[in-house]
């Protein structure tokens, strides 16, 4: 059918329409700004929303994620194990350096990076008899499956081997990515039935592609039993090339960090408020220019004292102790918060302090 | 993008789903047994787990206390993902109340193709369906190995030992079930078109509001082996051809079915119930007039002594031919009077000329005058019952003297045993007359006007329509070699 309309009726008609559109769209935008507006004013002023923002906010709740530079080697490690399909690879480290905390931004970031590729999650377990149904009911456990505690050993393998093989399929991949947390808390045993199951899956086109954590000292050790046994086999598949999971070693790095904080974009709560860590607990330094990266030096500096007055270079610092001197620093300074605010190495002292990271140098 | 919560995968809330590998209309059985060959669990835990409920050991309803076919039993404490998906394979999401009513669960019914994709659907346990829609094999209710019958429609112990696998022989009841996960397999018919077609129609069954007293007591044949199938069978197919009639070609349904409006009964005054006696008196000596010529029945009667013809018991006052000779259509006129014209046995009134002739001062039974006594319906609807009633005492005659030929008269002989040592010929007559006992416990309602004010091979149910419209439909078997 032709438009017999003359043409400058169409036109105007279009003109109209594309301006109700504009205006609609300021409305809305409008709308969201005011949304916006009311939360922001909600969290950073005095009031029983910011105490419930308080409670719960991942600083106060000690579970802030940070994408450290050490957690980016990191993921950059995890995301070439999973483009090469690397049947094992480790990623050793001190405790306390924020491994759990690794896997979690870890797996965040590649379910963006790897939408259909599945994952699980295993805390690997100590027990004083571990038999396979211990084993298989750990994994189970793990993935939170009703059925972790009944049956027998052949079932409960058979429930975690159904559910890989479900997600993998469900999400159309033909790799299953497993996490191994505290890995060196398997023994020989352990790692022969993962290897069974990994040639389990493998003869239903799915390859398993362990990733698994553990304790420096510890993983070494269980690497050299392996190795003294000729269990070359299992070395080979899982812990082939054990890397470091460092922690921060100079003052650059941990500029980085505490620039997280600053940056909403990494670190914001509530969500959507565009409020970074930093401002939350401290809105009037924030209002008046205060970062917390201007911080970095004396943090730095504070811990490279500690570390020294026990005769150690402060090189390896775990995220741990990092993020406890952030809270504790954010926690004393909300009672300072205000123009001009600054801190002072003394507040850093007390805050590092409290952390316990001293009682760790021996 | 994955949410959160899916960060990486866990058992979403306890349990690995098998959504995924489900297809439309696909029944609760084949869901179950998914979730348990998937999570490797029982029935038991499954029970707890989906339902929150315990397997029962022993079920001795009408349905199985764990059936698929109702979701009344299931708990809907748990929000458990995979309980709603596995309820919504339960036979009442489809067609809500009518569920025990058209289908049963005494025996997993399957097609062997769709149970090579791993399907089964519950619209497959209707009685009335024979033939799978998608594929047009008929469905089977035996191991397609070994014969040996499925099991229940339920969750029970047995049924999910080994899902959808024989108890006896241990092979699937299809290539998708081999007793473990089979994904790839699990795929399901390519095309249910046919089968909605199916939902659709029993889904306005759930949307209808019909009310139908007496099919519980819907007899079609007593001698069936299983009268309950029977009946859901035919409830199915009255059900069907009521509401969606079938195409022109397609093979007309095995029942005659009349509908009209009516009303609920309510007080009438005298000179009401006069005219309407009156009118039905008139419809029913018609259609006697009828038959009685119809069928020359005249000359018959005269040959037979009125009070030699038939015998009755005389507890339940079934009654039967006493004569070899009395043919099945002067048994069913004998039934059929009775019922009609009161208890009499004789019915002499068949023997009275004047009658005949004139009628004179019949009065029928006020029962059958007030058919079906909840409501009040037409005259003409009133009709299709008096001939519907012939044609089923006919049915009743013709069976007996078929069912009873081959037994004579074994209580017109006499006993040998009584005066002869010998056993042999007096067990003979015995065991006809136990035989002839038992067909006449069996028949009993049915020749018997006392027990069955009308047979039970009539039916009717009531279909109410928006306010205040309500449809009286009656319902009879189709019987061969009808009047």
């Amino acid at each position: 059918m032709t438009d017999d309309r003359p043409s400058e009726l169409v036109h105007d008609e279009e003109r109209a329409e594309t301006s109700t559109r504009r205006r609609r769209g300021a409305e809305a935008r409008d709308r969201q700004d005011d949304v916006w507006q009311a939360t922001r004013r909600s969290a950073l002023e005095a009031g029983v929303a910011r105490d419930h923002f308080y409670e719960n906010h991942p600083v106060t709740r000690n579970e802030a994620e940070v994408a450290t530079p050490p957690l980016q080697d990191a993921y950059a490690t995890c995301e070439g194990v999973v483009v090469h399909r690397d049947p094992g690879t480790c990623l050793l480290g001190a405790f306390r350096i924020g491994k759990t905390t690794a896997i979690t931004v870890i797996v965040r970031q590649l379910s963006k990076t790897f939408p259909k590729l599945p994952v699980g999650i295993a805390v690997a377990k100590h027990h004083d008899n571990f038999t396979q149904g211990t084993f298989f009911s750990d994994l189970l456990h793990d993935f939170d499956h009703a059925g972790a505690l009944s049956g027998t050993a052949q079932q409960k393998r058979l429930r975690v081997f159904n559910m890989m093989l479900a997600q993998a399929r469900q999400m159309g991949s033909d790799r299953y990515l497993l996490i191994v947390d505290e890995g060196q808390n398997w023994g020989e045993l352990q790692w022969t039935w993962l290897r069974d199951f990994a040639n389990d899956l493998h003869a239903k086109h799915i390859r398993l592609i362990t990733l698994t954590f553990g304790q420096t000292t510890e993983t070494q050790m269980l690497r050299q039993r392996l190795l003294s046994r000729g269990r070359t086999d299992l070395v080979g598949r899982f812990l082939l090339s054990p890397r470091e999971f460092r922690g921060l070693r100079d003052e650059a790095e941990l500029r980085t960090t505490l620039e997280a904080y600053d940056d909403p974009q990494q670190c914001e709560y509530p969500v959507g408020s565009g409020i970074s860590y930093s401002e939350f607990y401290m809105p009037v330094s924030w209002r008046g220019g205060w970062r917390m990266a201007h911080e970095a030096t004396a943090m730095w500096t504070e811990f490279k004292n500690v570390a020294a007055r026990s005769n150690h270079a402060a090189n390896n610092i775990g995220m741990n102790w990092i993020g406890g001197a952030i809270r504790n620093f954010l926690f004393s300074g909300m009672a300072d918060d205000g123009v001009g605010f600054r801190g002072t190495p003394q507040s850093w002292a007390i805050a590092v302090q409290a952390t316990g990271y001293e009682s760790t140098l021996f | 993008m994955r949410t959160d919560s899916q960060l990486f995968q866990k058992a979403h809330q306890g349990l690995i789903g098998a959504e995924a590998w489900s297809s439309p209309l696909e029944g609760a059985y084949t869901r179950v047994a998914k979730l348990a060959l998937l999570n490797a669990l029982d029935a038991r835990r499954l029970c707890d787990l989906l339902f929150d409920r315990r397997l029962v050991q022993a079920s001795f309803g009408k349905i199985h206390g764990r059936s698929f076919l109702s979701a009344a039993w299931t708990s809907s404490g748990r929000a458990i993902q995979s309980a709603a998906w596995a309820r919504c394979g339960f036979l009442d999401h489809y067609c809500g109340r009518w569920a025990p009513r058209i289908a049963s669960d005494h025996q997993l019914r399957l097609c062997t193709s769709c149970a090579d994709v791993g399907f089964q659907s519950p619209l497959f346990q209707i009685d009335g369906l024979q033939v799978c829609p998608i594929h047009g094999l008929p469905l089977t209710t035996a191991c397609p190995h070994c014969g040996e019958p499925t099991p229940a429609y339920a969750l029970c112990a047995e049924a999910f030992r080994t899902p959808m696998q024989c108890l006896k022989c241990g092979l699937g009841y299809g290539a998708a079930w081999t007793g473990v996960v089979m994904l790839d397999s699990w795929r399901g018919p390519p095309d249910t078109q046919p089968l909605q077609v199916l939902a659709r129609r029993v889904a306005t069954l759930a949307r209808t509001d019909i009310e139908w007293p007496t099919l519980a007591n819907w007899v079609v044949d007593p001698m069936a082996a299983d009268p309950n199938r029977q009946r859901r069978h035919l409830a199915f197919i009255a059900l069907k051809c009521i509401f969606n009639p079938p195409p022109a070609g397609e093979a007309a349904p095995a029942l005659n079915h009349s509908a009209s409006s009516c009303r609920p009964s309510r007080p009438l005054s005298l000179d009401k119930q006069r005219e309407i006696a009156v009118g039905r008196t008139s419809i029913y000596k018609a259609i006697r007039r009828h038959l009685i010529r119809r069928h020359r029945l005249r000359k018959e009667l005269w040959r037979h002594d009125p009070f030699n013809t038939f015998r009755r018991h005389r507890v339940t006052e079934a009654t039967v031919p006493q004569s070899r000779f009395c043919s099945a259509l002067l048994h069913a006129m004998a039934l059929w009077t009775s019922r009609f014209e009161g208890h009499d046995m004789p019915p002499l009134s068949l023997w009275s000329r004047h009658f005949a002739r004139r009628g004179i001062g019949l009065s029928l039974n006020k029962a059958m005058l007030q058919w079906p006594g909840d409501h009040q319906v037409a005259d003409s609807t009133w009709g299709h019952f008096v001939w519907g009633s012939f044609v089923e005492d006919l049915w009743t005659a013709q069976q007996w003297r078929r069912l009873t030929s081959s037994l004579e008269d074994p209580f017109e002989e006499r006993c040998e045993c009584d005066s002869s040592s010998s056993r042999a010929p007096g067990s003979s007559l015995e065991s006809r007359r136990a035989a002839y006992l038992q067909l006449l416990r069996t028949w009993t309602p049915r020749l018997s006007p006392r027990v069955e004010a009308w047979s039970s091979g009539l039916s009717h149910f009531i279909w109410r329509q928006g306010e205040g419209g309500e449809t009286f439909c009656f319902v009879t078997v189709k019987r061969t070699g009808d009047a």
